[in-house]
């Protein structure tokens, strides 16, 4: 947390993956600055390949979303709202708000994560802090994650860009937790508006921030963490102001897997009864 | 479709170098001038999947490969061995080319073999993948079992148990081809984009179907013109029409209307009109290779026009939004 | 002058003061810059530094920098300056043409700040030392190398030589060692600035671990100086002690220890974490933060305290060691003694602090509002519009338009994006930055943008009496207009990182910004003037000229506002003299 320097979960080491605790990251965009330090970490660190300089139109967002080649992605949301208690219109009647608001989205993690269970080779796994991985060497591209996802976030790597072919995504860089080092993004985010902790430190943490903000005038602040849902919460989990669709969130993600049974029921029955035309056909056509 | 941005600036390009000044309108003009777009700045929610025309296809011959193994058994069982012949064949065939059609849409092709690590009852890929691989092992030596049955390459004792391993294979075959033909539909069915998972009933009754008609259509192109072909083709194409009427009553608005607008709505379309009414009036009256004809064409299509879908539904926040909402 | 001239410099000899250039004149940025465009400069070194995008004015920077005989340009990527030759905007609109350009251009490729060791000063007065973490790449090299070797050469030639003029070269003490690539030991410049006594054997107490001298060789392997001095006290003026900068001295004394480089925070003003000059005082003025009585105003924020007949505390005290907080100057007591003992602003004659600036500044005493020098609207304040000290640096390539004209009715302000560093050379050309903010764009209010028919994302041109430039649209209810007396006035807000060179597209902000003068230390003025808006993309090539022609005529008089004084005219200032300098003409 902010203020406390060194001793900061962001800040100091840890022993998470050893330790088998459960981890994650809160996002708060109440306190993000938009600097993109995040996104730029990211890359630098994992060495991700840049993805093309476009510029968008969409406020300073030229990054756009989540994808193979962007693990971070700082949003940058023009509403016309009030934030908080802002003063707005020329008057500070309340008048013409408006409010500019950033958010570094990012792999939520989830408790059921649809990327995984659709992995058939095994390359995506759950590690020892609850993160779901990719192992780049195992995986064949086969592109199954890439639909499985509630979030959109996991995606195959087109060519020309370096180690092409693959699935990519947030590793929660977990190369850095097993040396006992703090995710990039959280180790340069200079307000700690990302935040890196332990599970259920951040959700207890996290709640009390929505408290305090809705007492101090923020009455669109929410949590982003979709528990009652099949997709049973996410690791990496948001504070947001308003509704999450503005956010390119998707209300009521489900993961996937619960479409199996009808699906699967569907395709025996559709199975059995080509069987039996097909008999039925031979024996009284024949 | 509307013109890209990209067009759209070079036209305004052209425009400015050619007369010093652009009157007109720029790109993102809906709206006024911020883009008010759903979601955030319209940006996609889910990744539209990364297969290209490897996947169709594969579908497409996978499911004739599948069906007709289960032809070749039900022919071979009721002692029409030379239909059983070519049904094997063409399910050997499909076994063969299906594997590489998968392989060459991998991102990475080497490593197709880590498919095989592990087995997920719960990821559809994993099982197709053995699904596959199984059918192959099984259709190939059933191939090769009949023909040497077939020809008595031996005699006695030997042709004895190359008859019943040939039997057995040819049922395996059948059983595997049947599981091919129609886990396809779940593997689009399970998945997060809205116009795939809100027909996941649907996909495979529908993969299993034109997998049927397919095998059958094509037999009858290879000139097996025959009654329970003939029957198999107006039992598929009457599911497909069955299906189609289905497919435009059961709209979820927003959320699937990849499969009834714009490009991808119109090839699904075309796909269910060729297998379905077109096919099955030829076959009434008696036009049967073209029927079959339309049938395969159909089946192609369709598939083409469910990747589209699923690539369209993807892009489409409001779909996204749309079937969430409840 | 010990520092620079060693041995040579002795009290007959004025310890060689004759040898050192003076100051003739202002040599101010934008002073020499015009002395260039008059062909009265005819080589430059340019050093972390890029004019051709990060200046003023750029269009004519660029245009001044054809007039150059040579040019020397030194940065970690090929920034604009080094390349203007060939592929500025110039070039491309026949304003300039290469086989034209007598210029001789010299590119030298720099390390990085991680390729090369010493001391960075921040506006806190904090020296950190920076280690060099790998060897810069291929024949990159630090400034202070390119310093030292072109010195070492310089010297050479100037010893060959028996020309009086060369006389301040040869007599230059250049004694610094280098390491395998050529650079010079860092610590050993450190070393001198903190200062020495110059005699080896020097009686000094408590001369520490090394015996007190630290880089005790010069290049010939012979004894150079001796012990470390402790702080600019041990300072005389007699020769007997060398000091390079006597602020920076004890930052590097005899106990060995770069100062610079300690890391260990003592207390919570960060003793012991750098070193803060003068002394490693962190805070200036802190006697103010005890009560005239010397007894700390706060028990929690305590910086220095009156205890036992002397100042003390955990800073070190910016206040004589000595002086009671009750003392009362007696006439005739002149500097320090002369303020009283509850006066903490030590640097000010009466130790006060000043709200009313009677002297100094050029344009005090009080702090007032004039218009920007462009500006769509009259000053309501006075009827005076703009600052009458100012400099205007009047001239034909940098005009201004009069107050209100209609062909430039909104205002521009520029500003900086988080993605990108000043002129971009160290930005634009990194692809985890330059994917952030790919393009140049202007910022344009939904109002104005619904006004002039423009879209989000379309290309409009901008214009000034300065110059044209191309950028994308970026509408944004982040940008309102303004009502000023009754009238809506718009603004729109451009970043200015951009220019040709690199992977990214974009035109520089700095084409339409005017160079001019804040009187005090010549700041141009490159937050607010007037503008036009052209939708469209700007032509390219010839055309751009006559295209500029139409929007902002390059013909007429160099001084188009009523209050701007022509070229040539009499002008205030610390040095009158200086030819671009005018105003003050009230």
């Amino acid at each position: 947390m902010i203020g406390e320097g060194t001793q900061s979960t962001n800040q100091r080491r840890h022993n998470y993956v050893r330790e088998n605790v459960d981890v994650g990251f809160f996002t708060d965009p109440t306190v993000c600055i938009g600097c993109k330090a995040c996104e730029v970490a990211c890359k630098e660190w994992n060495e991700v390949p840049d993805d093309g300089f476009t510029w968008s139109g969409s406020s300073y967002d030229n990054t756009g979303r989540l994808g193979a080649s962007t693990w971070r992605h700082v949003l940058f949301l023009e509403q016309d709202r009030q934030k908080g208690n802002q003063i707005v219109g020329s008057s500070g009647d309340g008048a013409d708000p408006f409010r500019w608001v950033f958010l570094s989205d990012v792999c939520k993690h989830c408790e059921e994560a649809g990327c995984l269970e659709a992995c058939p080779t095994g390359s995506i796994i759950r590690t020892e802090v609850g993160s779901v991985f990719v192992q780049n060497d195992v995986c064949n591209g086969c592109g199954y994650c890439v639909v499985s996802c509630p979030f959109g976030v996991i995606d195959r790597r087109p060519e020309p860009l370096a180690d092409a072919g693959g699935a990519f995504k947030c590793t929660f860089c977990y190369d850095r937790q097993k040396s006992g080092l703090v995710p990039a993004c959280a180790k340069v985010c200079p307000t700690e508006s990302i935040v890196f902790g332990r599970l259920d430190d951040l959700r207890a943490r996290a709640h009390e921030r929505v408290r305090q903000l809705r007492e101090n005038g923020y009455g669109d602040a929410q949590l982003y963490d979709p528990q009652e849902t099949s997709v049973r919460g996410i690791h990496a989990f948001f504070l947001i102001l308003g509704e999450p669709e503005a956010y390119g969130l998707p209300p009521k993600p489900e993961v996937p897997t619960i479409y199996l049974r009808s699906a699967w029921l569907s395709a025996f029955a559709t199975m059995i009864a080509a069987i039996l035309v097909v008999f039925a056909t031979f024996f009284f056509f024949a | 479709m509307a013109m890209s941005d990209e067009e759209r600036l070079d036209e305004l390009r052209e425009e400015a170098w050619g007369k010093g000044i652009v009157r007109g309108r720029g790109v993102d003009v809906a709206g006024g001038p911020i883009p008010r777009r759903v979601g955030y700045y319209g940006q996609p929610l889910l990744k539209p999947p990364v297969w290209t025309w490897e996947i169709p296809v594969y579908f497409f011959i996978g499911g004739i490969a599948g069906m007709a193994a289960l032809i070749a058994l039900v022919s071979a069982v009721f002692h029409h061995l030379d239909r059983a012949r070519m049904s094997i064949l063409l399910a050997a065939i499909g076994a063969i080319i299906s594997p590489i059609l998968l392989t060459m849409d991998l991102g990475r092709p080497r490593l197709f073999i880590n498919m095989l690590r592990v087995f997920k009852y719960q990821s559809p890929m994993s099982v197709g993948a053995w699904v596959v691989t199984i059918f192959g092992a099984c259709s190939i030596p059933a191939l090769l079992a009949v023909e040497l049955h077939a020809r008595h390459v031996f005699a006695g004792d030997l042709d004895q148990f190359i008859k019943i391993a040939a039997g057995s294979l040819v049922f395996a075959s059948a059983f595997w081809g049947v599981l091919l033909a129609t886990y396809t539909g779940v593997l689009l069915g399970a998945t997060a984009i809205p116009a795939w998972y809100l027909h996941r009933v649907l996909l495979p009754i529908h993969f299993g179907t034109a997998g049927i008609g397919s095998a059958a259509a094509l037999l009858e192109l290879l000139g097996y013109r025959v009654a329970p072909l003939n029957a198999l083709g107006f039992f598929a194409a009457g599911i497909e029409c069955a299906l189609w009427i289905s497919l435009e009553m059961n709209k979820h608005g927003a959320a699937d209307r990849a499969l009834h607008e714009a490009q991808s709505g119109w090839i699904i379309r075309g796909g269910e009109i060729f297998s379905g009414p077109l096919a099955l009036v030829l076959r009434a009256l008696g036009f049967v290779p073209f029927a079959a004809i339309s049938f395969l064409i159909g089946a192609l299509l369709s598939r083409f026009g469910w990747l589209a879908a699923g690539k369209v539904s993807a892009c489409d926040p409001e779909a996204v939004f749309a079937s969430q909402e409840k | 002058m010990k520092a620079y001239y060693g041995k040579r410099a002795t009290a007959e000899n004025d310890f060689g003061y004759n040898w050192i250039p003076k100051i003739t004149d202002d040599h101010s940025f934008f002073e020499y810059l015009y002395a260039i465009a008059d062909g009265k400069m005819d080589g430059m070194f340019l050093m972390g530094q890029n004019s051709a995008v990060g200046a003023p004015n750029s269009r004519f920077q660029r245009k001044s920098m054809a007039k150059l005989k040579w040019f020397v340009v030194r940065d970690m990527v090929e920034i604009e300056p080094a390349t203007f030759w060939r592929d500025s905007p110039e070039i491309e609109r026949g304003e300039l043409k290469t086989e034209e350009i007598e210029t001789e251009v010299f590119f030298l490729p720099a390390a990085g700040h991680a390729e090369k060791e010493g001391a960075f000063t921040n506006t806190q007065r904090l020296l950190q030392w920076r280690e060099k973490a790998v060897d810069p790449p291929g024949d990159c090299r630090s400034e202070a190398w390119f310093i030292h070797q072109l010195a070492l050469r310089l010297i050479e030639k100037a010893r060959a030589s028996n020309d009086l003029i060369d006389e301040p070269l040869r007599a230059l003490d250049w004694w610094y060692a280098e390491d395998e690539i050529g650079e010079p030991k860092m610590e050993a410049v450190l070393a001198e600035i903190n200062g020495w006594h110059t005699d080896h054997v020097a009686a000094v107490a408590d001369r520490g671990p090394h015996g007190g001298v630290l880089f005790p060789q010069d290049r010939q392997g012979q004894s150079h100086h001796g012990p470390q001095v402790a702080d600019y006290n041990e300072l005389k003026a007699d020769g007997s002690t060398a000091c390079g900068c006597w602020i920076y001295s004890g930052v590097f004394n005899r106990d060995g220890v770069n100062k610079a480089n300690t890391r260990q925070s003592r207390d919570y003003l960060g003793h012991g974490w750098g070193f803060a000059w003068p002394s490693d005082r962190r805070i200036i003025y802190n006697r103010a933060s005890a009560k005239p009585d010397g007894a700390p105003w706060s028990e929690r924020k305590k910086l220095v305290w009156w205890e036992s007949e002397k100042w003390t505390g955990i800073d070190v005290p910016d206040f004589k060691p000595n002086k009671s907080p009750d003392h009362i100057p007696k006439d005739g007591q002149s500097g320090l003694d002369g303020q009283r003992g509850d006066a903490p602003f030590i640097l000010h004659e009466d130790g006060l602090g000043w709200l009313f600036v009677p002297k100094g500044l050029q344009d005090g005493p009080f702090p007032t509002h004039y218009e920007p020098l462009e500006s769509p609207v009259r000053n309501e304040l006075y009827s005076r519009d703009t600052n009458p000290v100012v400099n205007w640096f009047t001239r034909g390539e940098n005009r201004f338009a009069p107050p209100g004209d209609p062909r430039f009715p909104f205002v521009l302000t520029t500003y900086r994006l988080t993605e990108h560093h000043t002129a971009g050379g160290m930005s634009r050309f990194l692809s985890h930055l330059a994917e952030l903010q790919p393009e140049m764009f202007v910022e344009i209010s939904p109002e104005l943008a619904t006004d002039l028919k423009i879209d989000n994302r379309d290309y409009v041109c901008l214009v000034t009496l300065r110059g044209a430039i191309e950028a994308r649209a970026l509408v944004s209810r982040r940008i309102r207009a303004m009502q000023l007396n009754g009238q809506t006035v718009h603004q729109v807000a451009i970043p200015f990182h951009f220019g040709t060179a690199g992977p990214l597209r974009g035109d520089a902000a700095n084409d339409l910004v005017a160079i001019s003068g804040e009187p005090n230390v010549t700041i141009m003025e490159s937050k607010a003037m007037s503008c036009n808006i052209v939708p469209g993309r700007l032509p390219r090539g010839a055309a751009y000229r006559d295209w500029l022609d139409r929007y902002a005529p390059q013909s007429g008089p160099p001084n188009l506002h009523p209050e701007q004084p022509p070229p040539g005219a009499p002008t205030g200032g610390k040095f009158s003299r200086g030819q671009g300098k005018h105003g003050k003409a009230e």
